[in-house]
């Protein structure tokens, strides 16, 4: 007990810390590209707080969601098609992995002659780097279900959507969510590399404007709010996962302390 | 118990590094007579490339080593910590910074407009921007872009404070247009494609859309600037000081580099076909390139008061007396 009240301390202390010796560091700089940190959170407040969050921050939010959940939903179906039926396996693992291994942000330019360079393109460019992780990770997951599991859903004779729905899926879960916090980071630097072409709407743009303006607390401020963002988006993801997972957690706790 | 302070004492140490890192700035330049340049890939590039050819810098015990950066404030970034000594940016990137209270000073002119430019029928005979729209959208003047998109390389920089200016002057509202950032290539497609009302180019891609039969609109850049300077060799405020004679051989083989390049056009020209890697035939057809002999601080006090007439400054940027380097 003693030894996770110290964890407490030291994970809120830690970052108290840094951003303490910071604040003190820089209070006194004069170097326009690391201005004072007490001057970036002027500015944040000024910027975000909520000048411009109707007009940026929301549309990169809804970007992010839509983006994410359309490869969620996407990710595990495809997942799940690919590992149950084995000539589309065959026919198209190693492909992914090719597809897979392609920086998403190069893609962009590509999407940008293809469907433009609106909100759709933002989207699109979210949800094709976003799959990935995802749907390798329901394959995986799918494969490696228990074999005991399987005879046991032959046994009792499951009909074949209560052995997917019922017994493949939750015993896949984990590693389902795995992916999913990774297409989630994914989908996080797709939204901001997507705001670099295109309207200058959106946290990505204004933070690269700032740069491109010498606007450093500006640029700083963008920064800050993309890591509170990507901080938040985590810890929802970790709130939702422990809800769904709650029988896979007890389990791994029961499993430990037997 | 020791690994904990180290810990620490690494965080904090970082936290000075990133914080204190402009302490070091020129640091081990010296005396070496070592350069590096920052160029950013483009046609007016050919002179500094002659120059380093035919030995002006060498003349002067000069190595010059360059280096492409992504855009002008990158450079001017890397000027500033002392990644680059030197490094290339037009005007306005330059007062951007500077109304930032970065630390910079121009040593040379790197391109620009000759002589005359502001009585010329055609100015677009030797600007190197353009601004189109697409061909029958029946956009005939730059006022006529008020509330429409418009594609530029960069925001605040070059491209679309000229056009911001160039729809002013034609009466419209330069604040209600959409402005989108596009590559030029995807801007000529968009503009094709009607996604886009107008494209603020440069060559070869301006070009390329007057081949297409897109309505030319204006020459912002000619038009903007006048003649003079607008690309400018830029370094951070304490490079010369602490390295007078660097300074001044610079200056004076890039001058020399300059009066070469306007003299030998066709050499110019290949140079610039080599080093973009366009055609030379597109580069012929395009606006002629012209490099100055001096940076006239009138010049750039006048860029200064546009920028705050169009709003991209609150307040005009204070300049020093020493913004241009004396190299007697």
């Amino acid at each position: 007990m003693k030894r996770r009240a110290l964890n407490t301390v030291l994970g809120v202390g830690a970052p108290v810390a840094v951003i303490a010796a910071w604040w003190i560091v820089s209070a006194g700089s004069t170097n326009a590209f690391f201005p004072p940190l007490a001057t970036i959170m002027e500015r944040f407040q000024a910027l975000w707080l909520f000048d411009r969050f109707a007009s940026d921050v929301l549309p990169s939010l809804r970007n992010l969601g839509i983006g994410y959940a359309i490869a969620v939903v996407v990710g595990v179906v495809l997942g799940f098609v690919i590992a149950t039926v084995p000539v589309l396996r065959a026919m198209f693992e190693p492909a992914l992995h090719f597809i897979r291994g392609i920086p998403p942000v190069a893609l962009i330019p590509i999407l940008i002659t293809l469907i433009g360079f609106g909100q759709e393109m933002r989207v699109t460019s979210i949800v094709l780097a976003a799959t990935f992780p995802t749907m390798i990770s329901t394959i995986d997951g799918i494969r490696a279900v228990d074999t005991g599991l399987r005879d046991v859903c032959s046994v009792y004779r499951l009909r074949k959507h209560e052995r997917l729905l019922r017994v493949y899926l939750p015993a896949a879960g984990p590693q389902i969510a795995a992916g999913m916090q990774v297409s989630l980071q994914i989908g996080f630097i797709v939204m901001i590399a997507s705001e670099m072409l295109g309207s200058s709407q959106g946290i990505g743009a204004m933070t690269l404007l700032a740069q491109q303006s010498f606007l450093a607390a500006d640029m700083w401020a963008g920064i800050l709010l993309l890591g509170f963002l990507g901080f938040a988006a985590n810890i929802l993801f970790e709130a939702a996962r422990s809800r769904v997972l709650a029988w896979y957690i007890g389990s791994k706790r029961q499993e430990r302390a037997a | 118990m020791n690994k904990r302070i180290l810990a620490l004492g690494s965080v904090l140490a970082l936290g000075a590094a990133l914080t204190g890192c402009g302490a070091d700035e020129g640091a081990g330049e010296g005396d070496t007579s070592k350069l590096t340049v920052g160029t950013i890939g483009i046609g007016s590039d050919a002179a500094i490339a002659l120059g380093i050819e035919r030995g002006y810098f060498a003349d002067e015990g000069l190595e010059i080593e360059t280096s492409v950066v992504a855009n002008p404030p990158a450079g001017i970034a890397a000027a500033q910590s002392g990644q680059l000594d030197i490094t290339y940016t037009p005007s306005i990137p330059l007062l951007n910074g500077l109304s930032q209270g970065v630390d910079l000073q121009i040593l040379a002119a790197a391109d620009g407009y000759p002589d005359g430019t502001a009585e010329l029928e055609d100015p677009s005979q030797v600007d190197d921007t353009g601004l189109f729209a697409a061909a029958g959208n029946g956009i005939e003047t730059p006022a006529d872009l008020e509330g429409k998109s418009v594609s530029v390389p960069a925001r605040n920089a070059q491209l679309e404070v000229t056009i911001a200016k160039a729809i002013l002057d034609d009466g419209g509202d330069p604040g209600t247009v959409n402005w989108m950032v596009l590559d030029p290539a995807s801007a000529l497609q968009s503009l094709e494609q009607g996604r886009i009302d107008a494209a603020g180019l440069v060559a070869p891609f301006s070009n390329t859309a007057a081949d297409d039969g897109h309505t030319h609109l204006s020459a912002p850049g000619a038009e903007f600037f006048g003649d003079g300077a607008i690309g400018l060799w830029v370094a951070s405020g304490t490079f010369a000081e602490e390295n007078p004679e660097a300074a001044a051989g610079f200056v004076r083989a890039i001058y020399k580099a300059n009066a070469y390049a306007n003299e030998n056009l066709d050499e110019a020209i290949d140079k610039s076909a080599e080093l973009t890697q366009v055609d030379r035939a597109v580069i012929e057809a395009g606006a002629d390139s012209y490099w100055p002999d001096e940076v006239d601080p009138a010049d750039i006090e006048a860029v200064n008061a546009s920028l705050v007439e169009l709003g991209y400054l609150e307040t005009e940027v204070e300049l020093d007396d020493d913004l241009v380097y004396d190299a007697q």
